[in-house]
């Protein structure tokens, strides 16, 4: 824990880190070297000698640098006569102030200089100037930035940019190191400046984060005529110097954008959305306008920042506006080219009609995208044309090409699914001709809902504030703030490739000097916890142990505060709460009687290779403990790493990890006093109670927005979290209604088609089509219809918006010209399509009869007791092998079925051309269905070059056709395998 | 029959039966009508019945929020799809019955019986789509502006003013069914018996 105490706001002595680090001067060989003295007189400017001024003496290597390495050698006051006297080492640096301090106030402005003293002695003899006060309030923070920035006062001559000096020491205040604030230990919001005198401050502010700085100066030029009185005290609020011309950035910026705006208009674009969010940012900034001139500073920042923060999403979504259009255009070219081959073909049997007709067609919609798509007018109008050509010429030789190649010759056997592509188009393509008024009501629809997709919904992602509900339960009102989590490098699991999960990272100390500033807040709650640990097998590391016993948690907390919102004290069983004492330690219930400690005793803990001795001084019950929760909602443990899932690999495993409370035999409770000497530590979250009359959720957004916080409120109504983070924004979601209508259409539409053409699905799989291929017509149609209908639509789309904008201003839609969006649109068309064509494959394959349902017992092979039934499968000899498998392996998975099982299966070999099976195929249960057969199932190469299968069956006329069925629907499976083979 | 005036009779009665059977028949398919009639209708019954709750909501808060106007928008798309989708499906619905028009055309049926049928089809289907419709959107509209205006809102609304609505937008959801049905089942009513007999399915 480090500078838990923030600095000490009295002048009279000088900063206890510095008193402090006189241990670190020991260090500094001294012991042998030569001494010399200086001494002198201090005066007023009136030549009055001042009594009791300090002079301190401060010491380093090396000279002439204003910095906080400067340790504290010695010091010593003036008598009555105004005269001092030191012994100084001679080869040494040091840094002289002299400071002179009445009711704990400076009254002179202190007066500093190097010395690096030879042998001879000096003598300095010194005027002080009586000082007066500028007090600076509230705090320099930029709107471009959630960082705290540093800030330096400069005390410069009225007519030069020369720092006024006092002896060496430059009046330069602020929180840099190169300020003499810390040395003079006082609030670096303090200025000490020469009274009666002329001066102009100037004003240094720097931030960065992520990479980008901000810096900004302001020069105060107030008292470049007039002159400030002895010991007057002048109070400046930072913010009124440095919000207006913050609030004058963003105005310049909203400027820049509006003409960026305009300009893509001009290319084309549609950017009802972004002028709108325009809008928003100049009222928000009319708003911190008015807020700023009534002197509300605060929430003036706040909505400047706001402002700042949708303005900067919208310049980078406008950057990015060009090069998603332009992208776009070659992917749209592509779908409108085949479009229009899709309904040339259509139309016409003619090739040349058909290139002719795409030709024209293709150019049409060509215009039609040029006026549109603000990606076609913005690329090079030759380049443009060029692709296009290019585009057409490729798609027209692929279409004529294709085909051909597709039809490689058949191997007599059967028909690959490649072989029957043209054949599978081409009676798609008839089927759609002949019922072409069902065709085009369909496309319609289909035209119409992805045109609606386009032009009535909008999608807008970015970066800003969001607010969140995340519960409802709540013990006290209050904010809960945390650092957002950390960044995703951190999040890898070590010792493995699996995802790693880590806690949110440190809050910075001085947030805490910040929040004691702001008048909202009541108390301020801060609880240091350790960095959430690993606990699992090949990361098992423990944040401290006592003895053997494991801790995972250890949290330093404020005991009265804690107590006041989170109820701490209610677990309490044994002994009593913590005080403020340092060295006092809660444990619970059950870590206590592992370690069979007790109320008293003391416990030896060992974290980072350090031993601490603390005094149990009370037991918490386990239960309470773990079940109190937070102002988030959440448990009060402090958190630790566990593994979520596990995958086995030949090296490190997978491990997923995931972030758990710890158990409260894990945890150890102990004061902020206590905690400070524990280096595990680390402010991990800070609570605030507020002052009744704020809006706790206002606060929330604000912390989350000024300050890039995570912020959970807790009021009545339930817990909210307040984030800065990136946002999806989606309106016009029903469209999912429309969209299921147009699915539904399809599939009454596929139903039908099952009906009427069950004729001509029977008659394509008597020529020999499987049920694959059937699926695969249906398939075709479905995709003519969704490409046809995505692509028309999204014109159609891309013109309707602005029409509709035009009838009803309100409608304001984010056009869709990315890449993205146009896939989009052909996604859900034939998605829509798609889904509706799947209840059509079912039937498809359902209806196919040829192998499994239209099939009857040849009565002459009636032998008294035996059927033969030859299959309808012929098998090759170089498939034998993998055909005898395949028999075996589906027999043996009709083992387990649940109507009709195969009952002990036997293979028996003759010899390289003969196999047989027996086994007994029956109802699974004789109770429900009698069916009982006895089989033989014989491979047999008789003549020629393929095998035959031929099945002998015992039994009732019922079961031997229920065997029979059994076996051709292993013959089709085999068929369907088989064709997968092939590829 | 000597002497005797003949005459067909078809009465609605008959037609309404005759509508039924076939809705019987093929009812997973009028399901999906009257399903995609209903989806349509019970958008457009949430949007109607959210803004009057929050008019109402308004009345009694003097707040003022609204249902966003691009939502009508889609209502109407919706509509238009649904309409689209039932022209379909009663288009198949002629095709599949071209032989039993045909020898309905055969023993005497007129064009405007035919037409009856398919009507009385038709008018079936929007009456069950449009109840279904209205009851699913009201549930839709309290589930969706509930958190904001609580739940009892529908019983400040006039019970008048949701019979009204419930009325309303079932007569459209028929009117939308006639619309739909109108040319199929002029179709089915000018076809020539003798073609429609010799149609091979």
């Amino acid at each position: 824990m480090h500078n838990r105490e923030g600095q000490n706001k009295t002048p009279k002595h000088l900063s206890p880190v510095l008193i402090t680090l006189i241990i670190a001067t020991q260090l500094i060989p001294h012991a042998h070297a030569a001494r010399t003295t200086l001494t002198g007189t201090i005066t007023d400017t009136q030549g009055n000698p001042i009594q009791n001024a300090e002079i301190t003496v401060l010491t380093r290597r090396y000279i002439r640098h204003w910095s906080r390495s400067w340790n504290s050698y010695t010091s010593t006051t003036t008598n009555t006569n105004g005269e001092y006297s030191l012994n100084l080492e001679t080869d040494s640096n040091y840094l002289i102030l002299v400071s002179h301090t009445q009711n704990d106030e400076y009254d002179y402005v202190p007066y500093g200089w190097f010395i690096s003293p030879t042998d001879e002695a000096y003598t300095e003899n010194i005027t002080l100037w009586t000082t007066s006060i500028i007090k600076f309030d509230g705090l320099a923070y930029f709107i471009e930035t959630t960082a705290i920035p540093d800030t330096t006062f400069k005390v410069l001559e009225p007519n030069s940019t020369e720092i006024i000096r006092y002896g060496d020491m430059g009046l330069s205040y602020g929180t840099t190191s190169s300020t003499i604030t810390l040395q003079l230990g006082i609030p670096s919001n303090k200025v000490y400046v020469p009274s009666n005198q002329n001066f102009k401050i100037q004003l240094q502010s720097y931030a960065s984060s992520r990479g980008e700085t901000v810096h900004r100066e302001i020069t105060i030029q107030d008292y470049i005529e007039e002159t400030l009185e002895p010991g007057e005290t002048v109070t400046i609020d930072l913010r009124s110097l440095i919000l207006p011309e913050s609030i004058e950035t963003i105005q310049t910026q909203t400027a820049e954008v509006d003409s960026i705006i305009v300009e893509k208009e001009e290319q084309g674009f549609f950017l009802a959305v972004e002028r709108h969010q325009l809008g928003d940012v100049q009222q928000t900034i009319d708003t911190a306008t008015s807020l700023l001139s009534q002197g509300n500073f605060e929430e003036a920042f706040t909505k400047s920042r706001e402002a700042f923060v949708l303005l900067s999403d919208l310049e980078n979504g406008l950057n990015n506006l060009l090069s998603d259009a332009s992208r776009s255009v070659y992917i749209l070219l592509g779908f409108i080219c085949a479009t229009s081959i899709v309904v040339a073909s259509l139309l016409y049997e003619n090739s040349l009609h058909k290139a002719l007709f795409s030709t024209g067609f293709y150019t049409l919609l060509l215009i039609i995208f040029y006026y549109l798509h603000p990606g076609a007018q913005i690329t090079d109008k030759i380049e443009l044309v060029k692709i296009s050509v290019i585009s057409l010429l490729v798609v027209n030789t692929a279409a004529w090409i294709l085909p051909k190649l597709m039809n490689r010759g058949s191997t007599g056997r059967d028909i690959s699914l490649t072989n029957m592509m043209v054949p599978i188009f081409s009676i798609a393509k008839r089927s759609l001709r002949r019922r072409r008024l069902r065709f085009l009501l369909t496309l319609t629809s289909v035209l119409l809902l992805v045109a609606s997709f386009i032009s009535l919904t909008s999608f807008t992602s970015g970066y800003g504030l969001s607010f969140t509900k995340t519960g409802n339960t709540i013990q006290k009102e209050g904010i809960m703030i945390r650092t957002p989590d950390p960044p995703p490098s951190r999040a890898l699991a070590p010792f493995s490739g699996g995802t790693g999960a880590a806690g949110p990272l440190p809050l910075d100390e001085s947030i805490l000097e910040w929040y004691r500033i702001i008048e909202e807040v009541m108390d301020i709650v801060p609880r240091y916890e350790n960095y959430a640990q690993r606990q699992y097998r090949e990361s098992y590391k423990p944040v401290a142990y006592i003895e053997r016993t494991p801790i995972f948690g250890m949290v330093g907390i404020d005991p009265f505060y804690e107590a006041e919102v989170n109820q701490l004290d209610t677990a309490i069983i044994e002994g009593r709460y913590l005080g403020d004492a340092p060295g006092e330690v809660l444990i619970s219930a059950k870590l206590a009687e592992a370690l069979q400690k007790t109320i008293g005793d003391h416990l030896t803990i060992t974290s980072q290779e350090k031993t601490h001795e603390l005094t149990i001084v009370g037991i918490l019950d386990d239960k309470t403990l773990e079940d109190l929760t937070d102002i988030d909602g959440y448990s009060i443990m402090p958190q630790k790493i566990i593994e979520l899932e596990r995958i086995e690999a030949d090296g490190p495993d997978f491990v997923t990890e995931g972030l758990a409370p710890c158990t409260a035999e894990e945890t150890l409770w102990v004061n902020l006093e206590t905690g400070k000497n524990l280096s595990a530590l680390w402010l991990l979250r800070v609570n605030l109670v507020l002052k009744d009359e704020v809006d706790i959720l206002e606060f929330a957004q604000s912390t989350a927005l000024n300050r890039g916080f995570r912020a959970w409120a807790s009021t009545h109504t339930g817990i909210y979290l307040a984030e800065l983070t990136d946002y999806f924004e989606g309106k016009g979601l029903p469209i999912v209604i429309p969209w299921v209508i147009v699915t539904l259409n399809v599939v009454v539409t596929m139903m039908n088609a099952y009906y009427e053409r069950r004729h001509e699905v029977m008659i394509y799989s008597s020529i020999g089509m499987n049920p694959r291929h059937i699926s695969s017509i249906f398939l075709a149609e479905a995709a003519v219809i969704g490409i046809v209908g995505g692509c028309l639509g999204y014109l159609v789309g891309l013109g309707a918006y602005k029409i509709i904008y035009i009838l009803t201003p309100a409608l304001q839609v984010k056009q869709k010209v990315s890449a993205f969006w146009s896939l989009a649109a052909i996604g859900i068309s034939l998605m829509a399509v798609l889904v509706g064509g799947l209840s059509a494959l079912k039937n498809s394959t359902s209806i196919t009869p040829s192998l499994r349902r239209r099939w009857m017992i040849d009565e002459e092979q009636k032998s008294s007791d035996e059927t033969r039934i030859v299959m309808p499968i012929q098998v090759y000899e170089e498939e034998i092998d993998d055909y005898i498998r395949f028999l075996w392996s589906k027999l043996e998975a009709a083992k387990k079925s649940r109507t009709m099982a195969v009952r002990i299966p036997q293979m028996k070999q003759f010899d390289e051309k003969s196999w047989e099976y027996t086994f007994i195929y029956s109802s699974a249960n004789p109770q429900i269905s009698p069916l009982y057969t006895r089989n033989r199932l014989k491979v047999e190469k008789l003549e020629g070059k393929t095998y035959t299968t031929i099945l002998y069956t015992r039994g009732d006329a019922d079961s031997v056709k229920q065997a029979g069925s059994f076996l051709r629907q292993i013959g089709l499976d085999w068929s369907l395998e088989r064709e997968g083979d092939d590829h | 029959m000597r002497g005797e005036k003949r005459m067909v009779y078809f009465t609605i009665s008959d037609a309404v039966r005759l509508g039924i059977d076939y809705i019987k028949r093929r009812f997973q398919r009028t399901a999906i009508n009257v399903a995609s009639i209903g989806l349509a209708n019970s958008f457009l019954t949430s949007l109607i019945m959210t803004d009057l709750f929050y008019a109402t909501f308004n009345e009694y808060q003097g707040s003022s929020i609204g249902v966003d106007a691009y939502q009508y928008w889609l209502v109407a798309v919706a509509l238009i799809v649904s309409v689209v989708g039932i022209t379909n499906a009663m288009l198949i619905s002629v095709y599949e019955r071209y032989r039993e028009i045909g020898t309905m055309k055969c023993i005497g049926a007129l064009d405007q019986h035919i037409l009856m049928l398919f009507l009385v089809e038709a008018i079936i289907q929007g009456a069950a789509g449009g109840i279904i419709g209205y009851f699913l959107g009201v549930v839709a509209a309290v589930l969706s502006s509930g958190f904001t205006t609580g739940f009892n809102i529908i019983f400040m609304v006039p019970i008048t003013e949701l019979l009204g609505y419930l009325v309303g937008t079932t007569i459209l959801s028929i009117l939308l069914s006639i619309i739909a049905s109108m040319y199929p089942a002029w179709r089915a009513s000018k076809l020539p018996p003798v073609e429609a007999l010799s149609y091979e399915l």
